[in-house]
């Protein structure tokens, strides 16, 4: 199936590829149907997570515990549990378009289980008993 | 909006699952203590609008070709410091 995307063009996936997010994400509770896209094979802890409902409406996200293997999500204790198969990432922003600038949200990462049998399912959770920033920057200063 | 009047130690009881207590009463500051099943997330408003706004900014985000610059100029092994950075 194509899913079409205003930063990819149109992108062939297959039905399994697609995932579910039954509760949307925070503030977005209509966006829960999307797709894993890699962003480019020279920067592989970056993945596009297109959704289907409009073409401009994508995340880009980070593959955490590449970037950041200390980053410890402490799921038990909060609404979903990790299995060995769970995949986190973060959600990455970009202010004004500059990348050397661009952060990350780790005190709201998002959750991906396979889901054997069905589709992926997908959540947005919130480390609120934890003190990881909203913006934790991509590049280190140097200050 | 349902309101009701609870003195300290008194319940309410939401659905089958939830169950509120009123703990103590501070001042201004009314401490709350929820039951509910796992599953089910319990958050300070203004601790979800601060999410709320951060995804709105990362929902319109916009990469340019700068991205492979900068993440690449980064030497290409893992940080072993403790601090979340690209490898630097």
């Amino acid at each position: 199936m194509l899913v079409n995307s205003s930063r990819l063009g149109e992108v062939t996936v297959q039905p399994g590829d697609l995932i579910s997010f039954p509760s949307g994400f925070i503030g977005l509770p209509e966006w829960q149907s999307a797709v894993l896209v890699p962003f480019s094979p020279e920067v592989p802890l970056l993945t596009w997570l297109q959704f289907t409902h409009d073409a401009d409406a994508a995340f880009l996200l980070l593959d955490v515990a590449e970037f950041a293997p200390d980053y410890d999500v402490p799921l038990a204790q909060q609404e979903a549990e990790l299995s060995e198969a769970s995949r986190v990432f973060t959600i990455v922003s970009v202010p004004a378009g500059d990348f050397s600038r661009a952060t990350t949200n780790l005190l709201a990462p998002v959750v991906i289980e396979p889901n054997p049998g069905g589709s992926p399912l997908g959540k947005q959770v919130v480390l609120h008993e934890t003190s990881y920033p909203l913006r934790h920057p991509l590049f280190g200063r140097d200050d | 909006m349902l309101v009701l009047s609870r003195k300290i130690g008194e319940k309410v009881r939401i659905g089958a699952d939830i169950e509120l207590t009123v703990i103590e009463i501070r001042g201004e500051a009314v401490r709350l203590g929820i039951t509910a099943p796992r599953g089910i997330a319990i958050y300070r408003q203004e601790l979800l609008d601060t999410v709320r706004e951060e995804n709105m900014a990362a929902a319109g985000v916009k990469v340019g070709e700068d991205v492979r610059f900068h993440a690449n100029a980064s030497a290409c092994k893992r940080s072993d410091k403790k601090s979340a950075t690209f490898p630097v």
